[in-house]
């Protein structure tokens, strides 16, 4: 019996190599009978692994070979532990495509932990959001700039002090001194929506699709205002989100309230790096080992995949705004300029890591 | 006694009255909308789908392996794929999580493994009525139960609609933190002969919940440098996962028990299978019990961050504790298995509420739930109460229909399953082992996921030997982490103000009498007991 | 050691890794140990007290002959039916499903989930001398419900066994190539 299993394993084993050696006689790139996942560093069902579930009919048909497309998570670490493995362990055949939220801000926070350099990570493409902040009706304000002179003291809510996103609100308090208090521990941006309906919190920002999605429906009840936006990053510069022209970044606030001086505040350049650390959103990466050839038909995929109509319509339809993507030069653009950042203004990176740290 | 019940009595009444009046504008309309979303069920192809989903919902409670959460986010791609409608892809996604937890107790009684990490409740009390042969009466009365607590669930929304925002908002962070202490406490002082076992192993819980990355100042808690113990999430969270701690705190003192045992589950002799009858009048007879515990989950269900896996064991404790067989822990009272049968599966519908209501999802699976919601176009809010108020309801009748299905497939083949308990225990030892490990694995697809599963295993046997409260200590873990979070936020915001709000004076009185009382009665009951002796 | 013995030594164990645990926890910052302290120390004072009243012999935690509890069977009902279990045997029996448990689990880690759950389940019928029958058709069930379901269908992330990785061998492109047949002749592609 144990002799017949050993001779069905080889066949087995037989028959699966001449598959694989058929299909690569074939001179240029393809994933023909190959299975291509996209391996999401976080658990099944949040938001990133939702976003990937819904891409994915559209991305195999791009890839050339037709492959099958599967998602893979591997959550851990905040995202740390996929993000090593893609970097580090994945096959270099390209079967792997890393989909990377937050890569960008865990080599400034959790630099120890971190296995993979930045600056060589191959990016594929991207999408674009931006982040709001909003405040409930009862601190009596209607748009950012009433912050200053605020007497009213702001609960400002978050899920953890190690939050990137709520470091740019956080920072604008600070430079315009207004009194406030962080109050962490929320579980996710819903909950803390429930909490400033019940008054418990005054202020939160939120990302673009929940904005579109939750939040808006409650500036129309009239329960809060949009304070601000982060903003994106648009040849080298940050400027208003193009999907939401009314509200203002939180640089022009601060640049109105304290003028052009303010530049020189390591305040305000700690907000300019955050704004380009988010400047690629979600992006699609592969580890530095694989093949060029590879990384070239890949990018041309994605490209292609990016500006499916088909895929643009579903999603306008489902987040009920407009998809901004970034190609592989335009997100590798905005990386290099992150590394750049990074190594030219430790002070700023310094202060982020403060923030980090403490309330 | 009938003091006590007359006293209900006239609170539902009152609350009955309550209700009609806020509602009396909305209760016609609600009951059109009824009709409409009721047809629109029974439509094809969406009830195809729903049966669909039940069918997979069916295995998927089954399988320790697998949980309700992971399985719909996978199915959501599929229901992507083939492009359903919103109707469509909820008869399919909600009809699959409905009877997770139905099916899930089937596990838990004929093999003492949770089905769902929300069905472990069922075990304790229905484990040993297997063993004792009354496998069918065990599953009779949490099918029943289920069945009955899967309605009370819907009908809360459909009741909840007119008062939705008092419902959800009446209670901030400061009371929710209460409420974290006081469903340990429940617990912990249920644990049969002691009381400071029962509490310090709750306290124990609380300690191992504590693994991880803090939110507040990102330390990292007893994570021994395993970057594996900082929890998933994007912004980190418990360390410890709670599908790889129940499987290791039930399931593998079961399999070593088994093994030891030799021979079959069942160890008694398995009498004709006329229980399920019986296990069905059980649950009717304890209709009142069924009732309480199935506001108790929908309540829960409410609440931010709990669900399932907390109401089963608040549930678990208000049904002995009111049975007066508190010293009878774990030897198969018929309450015990009543109780949670019905409040895991209410809580499908309180969690709903908030979901649909404000877009705010109370657990992992109408989070997921709300992302499908989002896709298919519809928008969670006001317009879901009023414009859209057919396609609410339509998830109620969801609810309905797939708990009435399931159960009545269920009783079909009861004889079926039942008579699993006795097969030779060495053929099912590998398969339940898959599952075990398989169940563990899929909580962050890491070795460490099954590591902490052999860790709490031999915790879970130690416990067993010398006699210390398992259910204390995985409430205790499920709970820590939110009441860590729910602490903070209350004292950040409220400082120590906090302790003057009513709702949390009110729960702070709620906790000591359920200290007080099973201390006071037991001694009442020595102190009976002693002119006889 | 007697069984009285065992169980203060557990309570103990207990007392002792808490102990640890707030030892711990005195290097925190006060956000990230309040809980600690809030939670610890009243339990470290109930185990304290348990561990008292099980040395001086107040407690009254049931001998394991007359317990009757989760997990374990009423021993009086198997006595009742004429069965009783030699505690030699039992203590043998088990230390095997002990190894069994933790075998299972290695092999997961070294050969990968597929591989070891099915290669474990052959070895532990085999051992448990199932007819062949048996061992064949269960052993086909558990490698075919992880590969098919779990691989194939569901796309559970199965890591690659040590073993592969420490001799550079790869058993991912075998399973791929598995499902992809299968897809194929489904007719899912």
């Amino acid at each position: 019996m144990k002799r017949l299993s050993a001779v069905l394993v080889t066949a087995i084993v037989a028959l699966c190599l001449v598959f694989a050696s058929v299909t690569q006689t074939v001179a240029e790139v393809s994933f023909k009978g190959k299975t291509v996942a996209i391996l999401i560093p976080y658990s099944v069902g949040g938001a990133a692994d939702i976003m990937a579930r819904q891409m994915l009919p559209f991305m195999g048909k791009q890839i050339p070979g037709d492959p099958t497309m599967i998602i893979r998570n591997m959550p851990g670490g905040g995202g740390i532990v996929g993000e090593n493995w893609v970097y580090n362990s994945a096959p270099a055949d390209g079967t792997i495509i890393g989909q990377f939220s937050t890569s960008v801000t865990d080599t400034i926070f959790k630099p120890d932990k971190v296995k993979f350099e930045l600056a060589k990570l191959r990016w594929l493409g991207g999408v674009r959001e931006t982040t709001i902040a909003f405040s409930s009706k009862e601190l009596g304000i209607d748009k950012g700039t009433d912050l200053a002179g605020l007497k009213k003291k702001v609960f400002f809510g978050t899920t953890s002090i190690q939050s990137p996103r709520a470091m740019l609100p956080r920072l604008l308090m600070r430079i315009l001194d207004v009194d406030h208090k962080v109050v962490t521990g929320y579980g996710s941006s819903g909950d803390m929506r429930a909490a400033i309906r019940r008054g418990e919190l005054t202020m939160t920002n939120d990302s673009q699709s929940a904005y579109f999605t939750a939040v808006e429906p409650m500036v129309k009840e009239g329960i809060v205002v949009p304070i601000a936006q982060e903003g994106t990053v648009q040849d080298g510069k940050i400027v208003r989100d193009p999907r939401l022209p009314d509200i203002p970044t939180y640089f022009e606030i601060v640049l109105e309230l304290k003028g052009e001086s303010i530049r020189k505040d390591v305040r305000f350049r700690a907000m300019e790096t955050l704004a380009f650390l988010a400047g690629v959103r979600r992006g699609w990466v592969y580890a530095p080992r694989v093949s060029n050839a590879t990384f070239d038909a890949m990018a041309a995929s994605f490209d292609r995949f990016l500006k499916d109509p088909d895929m643009i319509a579903h999603f306008e339809k489902a987040i009920g705004f407009k998809l901004i993507s970034l190609n592989a030069s335009q997100a590798q653009a905005i990386i290099d300029r992150v590394v750049e950042i990074q190594k030219s203004d430790p002070e700023a990176i310094e202060l982020l890591k403060a923030l980090a740290q403490k309330p | 006694m009938t003091g006590n019940r007359r006293l209900t009595w006239l609170a539902i009444l009152v609350v009955l009255a309550l209700w009609i009046y806020l509602a009396q504008d909305m209760a016609a309309e609600i009951g059109a909308a009824s009709m409409k979303g009721l047809l629109r069920v029974f439509a094809w192809p969406a009830f195809g789908y729903l049966l669909l989903g039940n069918v997979i919902g069916f295995a998927v409670g089954m399988l320790p392996g697998l949980g309700g959460p992971v399985t719909m986010a996978l199915m959501l791609g599929f229901a992507f794929q083939l492009k359903m409608d919103a109707v469509e892809a909820f008869s399919f996604l909600l009809g699959m999580m409905a009877v997770t937890a139905t099916t899930g107790d089937i596990t838990s009684v004929l093999f003492g493994i949770p089905g769902e990490g929300s069905t472990a409740s069922t075990i304790v009390e229905g484990h040993p009525m297997a063993k004792k042969g009354e496998a069918g009466r065990a599953l009779g009365a949490s099918l029943m139960s289920s069945l009955m607590g899967a309605l009370v669930g819907a009908c809360a929304i459909a009741v909840a609609i007119p008062i939705v925002t008092p419902l959800v908002l009446s209670l901030g962070t400061p009371e929710f933190f209460m409420l974290t202490v006081a469903g340990v406490t429940f617990v912990g002082a249920l644990s049969g002969g002691s009381v400071v076992k029962g509490l310090a192993a709750g306290g124990l819980g609380f300690m191992f919940s504590l693994v991880g990355l803090d939110m507040q100042t990102a330390t990292e808690r007893y994570t021994f440098g395993f970057i594996y113990l900082w929890g998933g999430g994007e912004t980190g969270g418990a360390g410890i996962g709670l599908v790889p701690a129940t499987v290791g705190l039930f399931a593998i003192p079961e399999i070593v028990d088994l093994a030891t045992k030799g021979g079959s589950i069942a160890q008694a002799h398995v009498g004709r299978l006329g229980g399920v009858l019986q296990g069905v009048k059980d649950a009717l007879r304890h209709w009142w019990l069924v009732i309480r515990c199935s506001a108790m989950g929908t309540y829960i269900g409410i609440i931010p961050g709990m669900g399932g896996p907390v109401s089963q064991w608040v549930a678990y404790a208000h049904a002995m504790q009111s049975s007066g067989k508190q010293d009878q822990v774990g030897t198969g009272v018929i309450e015990g298995v009543v109780g949670p049968g019905a409040a895991n599966n209410s809580t499908l519908g309180g969690a709903l509420i908030p979901t649909i209501a404000f877009g705010i999802p109370g657990n992992v699976t109408t989070a997921i739930l709300l992302g499908a919601f989002l896709i298919l176009g519809l928008r969670p809010g006001t317009s879901m109460l009023t414009k859209d108020l057919d396609v609410t309801l339509s998830l109620v009748w969801v609810l309905v229909v797939s708990n009435v299905i399931t159960v009545s497939v269920c009783f079909l083949f009861l004889n079926q399953l039942a008579r699993l308990t006795r097969i030779k225990g060495t053929l099912l030892i590998p398969p339940l082992l898959l599952f075990i490990y398989l169940g563990s694995y899929t909580h962050s697809n890491s070795i460490g996921d099954i590591v902490i599963t052999l860790i709490f295993g031999a915790l879970g046997w130690l416990m067993v030997t010398f006699d210390w409260s398992r259910p204390a200590l995985l409430l205790g873990l499920v709970l820590g982490r939110l009441a860590d979070n729910y602490l903070w936020i209350t004292y950040s915001r409220y400082e120590f103000g906090f302790l003057a709000r009513p709702g949390v004076l009110i729960i702070l009185g709620i906790i000591i009498v359920s200290i007080a009382y099973p201390l006071i009665s037991q001694r009442r009951r020595v102190r009976a007991a002693e002119p006889e002796s | 050691m007697s069984f009285h013995g065992y169980s203060i030594a557990f309570t103990g164990a207990l007392f002792l890794m808490l102990a640890w645990g707030l030892w711990e926890a005195s290097k925190w910052e006060i956000q990230a140990s309040l809980m600690a302290w809030m939670i610890g120390l009243p339990t470290a004072a109930l185990l304290a007290l348990q561990l008292a009243r099980q040395i001086i012999g107040t407690d009254e935690t049931p001998a394991p002959a007359d317990k009757d509890e989760p997990g374990v069977f009423n021993a009086s009902l198997l006595e009742q039916q004429g069965e009783t279990l030699d505690p030699a045997e039992e203590r043998r029996r088990t230390t095997c499903i002990i190894v069994w448990v933790l075998g299972f689990a290695a092999a997961i880690w070294l050969v990968g989930f597929q591989l070891g759950v099915a290669l474990m389940t052959f070895l532990y019928l085999k051992s448990a001398r199932e007819s062949w029958g048996a061992v064949v058709s269960i052993t086909a069930a558990v490698l075919g419900a992880v590969v098919l379901a779990f691989d194939c269908g569901m796309h559970i992330f199965f890591a690659e066994g040590k073993l592969f990785v420490w001799t550079g061998l790869s058993t991912s492109p075998l399973f791929t190539s598995v499902c992809y047949n299968v897809s194929v002749l489904v007719g899912a592609r």
